[in-house]
């Protein structure tokens, strides 16, 4: 029952670790590489019941030992997380000490570091050793969304396991069952990987507004009329006041040029589904090459704010620029 | 050390008491099971083998040895291969028997002569005297007592002076092995006391030859393709080739295939790559996103894509230059890649790569990878499908000339908070003339370090860290470039300078000075620098630099206010509030 959370979304992990399982090739090591909210902790504590469960369909999710994994409670299973932003050398000692001593039940030891590109420089080489010479029926699974900040010889010690970024329908799926409606939600999954992160911008009824300033300029910019800016001025979404604000408004603009684009080129699968039928009918009056200028100034725009610029001014010559 | 004894004791407990269950023990990975037991195993290292089967024969063993050489080399296994053998029973010998008492307890870990120490671990002064008290007692059952000290760059200045002496004249039954992936972390005077011996990355032949031979114990059904494509992605660790051929096997169904491998790794297949690149020549730019949309419809990361792409037209730029391909360099190497190569340009390639770096950089901070990825693919159709060239310099030339005629215009009227300056360029050709390229690994290594000062960076951290190392001069100047002009001037701002300058020093305690330049700017001083370098001449001229860099005036107000602070302005007037 449990594994149905991630099959649709990791597929390719869950795949590589039950057939691994069920050929008896579990690594000792594993290490758990993607961004942040691809169900890397959670797959941490799967691959950990699956190794205790008592039940035949392995994990159940409900015995004894499943639910004790489950709250953190298990004395085999230690999870060790960045204390202060860093994992500390001691706390790599103590990990060491810890599993040194027998356990208190039979079974295997399972140890799982997150955020393992938060380890001080001595950390992570301290535990090198024990990685690589683990005591017998030992399983080491570290986590991070960071890859190129890890030491090469950390990688080389454990089967790196990539985690892809949730697909875009999942979070949709998710802001529905949330009571988003479904072309908010198609876009606010563009806009994040997190599925909490999204729920946040979704609830926020400014996006909605925001979307709507969004596809009104798009309007005049396929009609080449020029009052862009006007519009802007006198929208009730104050975009000029918020950083935040402006950012989305970027991604949005962002999104739809990019939808633009696809239907440029007769692609009719688009973020902006509802938009779908005008902007068939008026592509025909903007270039190609317009969209493309279009696109990298929205970029430009976007690194500027970066770099504490001054948001009024970049915000309209973006607009005079997109005309 | 007591930590390291501990653990050995309490593993020879859990040993028996698994045992006596009759408790089956967990799956050993490939890379623990054919960790090489013998020098005939350890592949593609004969220069050191070599040296080791004749001195061991001879009889003539040092007592101190440093290897150093990238991960998965074999250090540690020569390092375990050398104490078994001296002690032996059929010592001296170039071969240990694997079967003696002595062998055995060894290959299982737990001798009592052998000391496996993970200096990473014990880094202090405390556990290096603990070895220097003990070194002194005659070995247990064996000859030698070997000392194999893992990871030795971790350990302490105070833990590495420590063990001068005992290194420089231990006793006759004492052998010490040092091993380290970062040689440059070691003091001379460590190295000057050991014979040092340098681990080369495995060539992807051997990787591939000892590969096949696993399998063929194993009995695994594999491509000959996948094999390669191991090889490649291990990039000449052999732990790492391991690692992967055993997730491989997990992974597939009955035959391991190439494409499982991409899947795994999140890689490309080259033949992916050269037909993209195609398109791109063709001007094809539609057939090409197409592609792209496809690869990541099916699960490649676009992040991975764009660096696979700029590893595909590296090896179009070697295979370009070389007379003779090396195969261990240029992994993308089929006919098809070659074809395409001769129909790219040198200068071209440089702005390609420079392209699609830009692109990888820009991408780590969106969460819209995919429209940089379209982008790129637009600009390289540019660069890459021949049009009508002449026609389109001249517009070029001039379209650049009216800018400049404008931007001289506007230059002009520049408000007076800002200054100008011109970069003294014999600054520069001083730092290039007494470039010390160690210093400059070892600062660029440690740069990230600047992260660990405070956890809230400030912006300074953030600006110094923004920079790249490009050059450190042996009077510890060092030389950044930066990619925004903004942030370039303001390191010639004095007050950040200041402050950079202290963060610096304290951190490395040294005493550095900077020198910023914008990234447009140092690529064409190190072009000139490198060309003339090129040409014989020892100290090379560089010509002036042109483009003054424009600095912001000191101006103590604040940018932003917090909503508090302007709200205590608008009840008492700015005279009154002191903001501290």
């Amino acid at each position: 029952m449990l594994i149905n959370d991630f099959k649709s979304t990791q597929l390719k992990v869950i795949k590589i670790l039950m057939n691994s399982y069920n050929k008896g090739r579990l690594a000792h090591a594993y290490l758990f590489e993607g961004e942040k909210g691809t169900k890397k902790k959670e797959i941490a504590f799967y691959l950990a019941k699956l190794l205790y469960c008592e039940d035949s369909d392995k994990p159940c999710g409900k015995c004894n030992n499943c639910l004790r994994i489950e709250h953190h409670n298990h004395p085999n299973v230690l999870l060790i997380e960045p204390e202060q932003n860093t994992i500390k050398k001691e706390q790599i000692i103590y990990l060491q000490q810890e599993y040194a001593k027998t356990t208190l039940e039979p079974g295997p030891k399972v140890y799982i570091i997150k955020d393992i590109d938060k380890m001080s420089i001595n950390a992570a080489n301290s535990i090198l050793k024990f990685i690589e010479e683990p005591l017998p029926d030992t399983y080491t699974i570290l986590i991070t969304d960071n890859l190129q900040q890890i030491l090469s010889t950390i990688i080389s010690r454990c089967q790196v396991i990539n985690f892809q970024p949730l697909p875009k329908n999942e979070i949709v799926e998710f802001l529905k069952q949330n009571e988003i409606n479904n072309s908010v939600a198609k876009i606010v999954a563009q806009l994040t990987n997190d599925l909490d992160i999204a729920l946040e911008i979704a609830s926020d009824e400014l996006i909605s507004d925001i979307i709507d300033l969004v596809i009104l300029i798009t309007h005049e910019i396929l009609q080449k009329r020029e009052d862009i800016l006007i519009i802007c001025e006198n929208s009730q979404v104050n975009l000029y006041n918020n950083r935040k604000k402006l950012e989305y408004f970027l991604d949005i603009l962002l999104i739809l040029m990019g939808d633009l684009k696809s239907v440029d080129n007769n692609n009719d699968n688009i973020v902006f589904d509802q938009e779908l039928i005008f902007i068939k009918e008026n592509i025909h009056k903007i270039k190609s090459e317009k969209i493309m200028f279009n696109i990298d100034e929205i970029l430009k725009t976007k690194i500027n704010i970066g770099y504490n610029a001054n948001t009024v001014l970049l915000l309209d010559h973006l607009l005079i620029n997109l005309m | 050390m007591f930590v390291q004894n501990y653990y050995n004791l309490c593993y020879n407990i859990k040993e028996i008491v698994l045992m006596k269950e009759g408790d089956i023990l967990s799956y050993k990975t490939l890379y623990r099971t054919y960790r090489p037991k013998m020098f005939s195993d350890v592949v593609g290292q004969e220069h050191i083998t070599r040296t080791f089967k004749n001195a061991l024969l001879k009889d003539k063993i040092s007592h101190a040895y440093l290897f150093t050489g990238p991960r998965g080399t074999g250090k540690t296994s020569v390092a375990k291969i050398i104490a078994k053998t001296v002690n032996c029973v059929k010592s001296p010998t170039d071969e240990p028997c694997n079967v003696c008492e002595s062998c055995s307890s060894i290959n299982s870990g737990f001798d009592n002569d052998v000391y496996e120490i993970d200096a990473a671990s014990n880094n202090g002064v405390d556990e290096i005297r603990e070895i220097r008290d003990k070194v002194k007692y005659a070995p247990t059952t064996s000859r030698f007592k070997v000392y194999i000290i893992d990871e030795v760059h971790m350990l302490s200045t105070g833990a590495f002076n420590a063990l001068l002496k005992t290194l420089e004249e231990p006793p006759s039954h004492v052998i010490f092995i040092l091993a380290t992936t970062e040689p440059h972390k070691i003091p001379a005077t460590i190295i000057s006391r050991c014979q040092r011996f340098d681990f080369k990355s495995i060539s992807i032949k051997d990787i591939v030859a000892r590969m096949k031979y696993i399998i063929s114990v194993e009995n695994i059904k594999i491509e000959e393709k996948a094999i390669y494509t191991i090889a490649k992605n291990a990039q000449g660790g052999m732990r790492d080739a391991l690692s992967l051929l055993d997730q491989v096997i997990s992974y597939s169904e009955n035959i391991v295939i190439e494409e499982d491998v991409h899947e795994i790794t999140g890689t490309v297949s080259e033949e992916k790559l050269a037909n993209i690149v195609q398109y791109l020549i063709l001007g094809n730019v539609n057939e090409a996103i197409c592609s792209v949309d496809d690869l990541i419809s099916r699960g490649k990361e676009p992040l991975r894509l764009i660096e696979n792409l700029i590893f595909y037209f590296r090896d179009i730029f070697l295979i370009n230059k070389m007379e003779k391909i090396d195969e261990q360099l240029v992994t993308n190497n089929s006919d098809e890649t070659k074809e395409i190569a001769a129909k790219i340009s040198e200068n071209n390639l440089f702005e390609l790569i420079l392209i699609l770096n830009n692109t990888q950089y820009e991408m780590r901070k969106t969460n819209q990878p995919r429209v940089f990825i379209e982008l790129a693919l637009f600009e390289l159709v540019n660069k890459l499908f021949i049009k009508d060239i002449k026609i389109e310099k001249k517009e070029v030339k001039e379209n650049t000339l009216k800018k400049v005629i404008k931007e001289s215009e506007t230059k002009t009227e520049i408000n007076d908070s800002t200054e100008k300056k011109y970069i003294d360029v014999s600054v520069i050709e001083k730092i290039l003339n007494n470039a010390n390229k160690e210093k400059k690994e070892n600062l660029k290594s440690n740069w990230s370090s600047i992260y660990g000062i405070n956890i809230n960076l400030t912006n300074i951290e953030q600006l110094l860290i923004d920079g790249q190392v490009e050059a450190v001069s042996n009077d510890n100047k060092i030389l950044l470039s930066y990619e925004v002009d903004a942030e370039c001037s303001r390191l010639y701002e004095k007050d950040v300078y200041d402050k950079a300058i202290s963060i610096l020093n304290s951190l490395f305690h040294e005493n550095y000075q900077i020198v910023s330049l914008p990234l447009k700017i140092w690529n064409e001083k190190k072009g000139e620098f490198i060309e003339q370098f090129k040409n014989n001449i020892k100290q090379p001229k560089l010509s002036p630099i042109t483009e003054p860099i424009i600095i912001k005036k000191n101006n103590n107000k604040f940018e932003y206010e917090p909503e508090i602070v302007k709200e205590a302005i608008g009840i008492f007037g700015e005279e009154i509030i002191n903001i501290k």
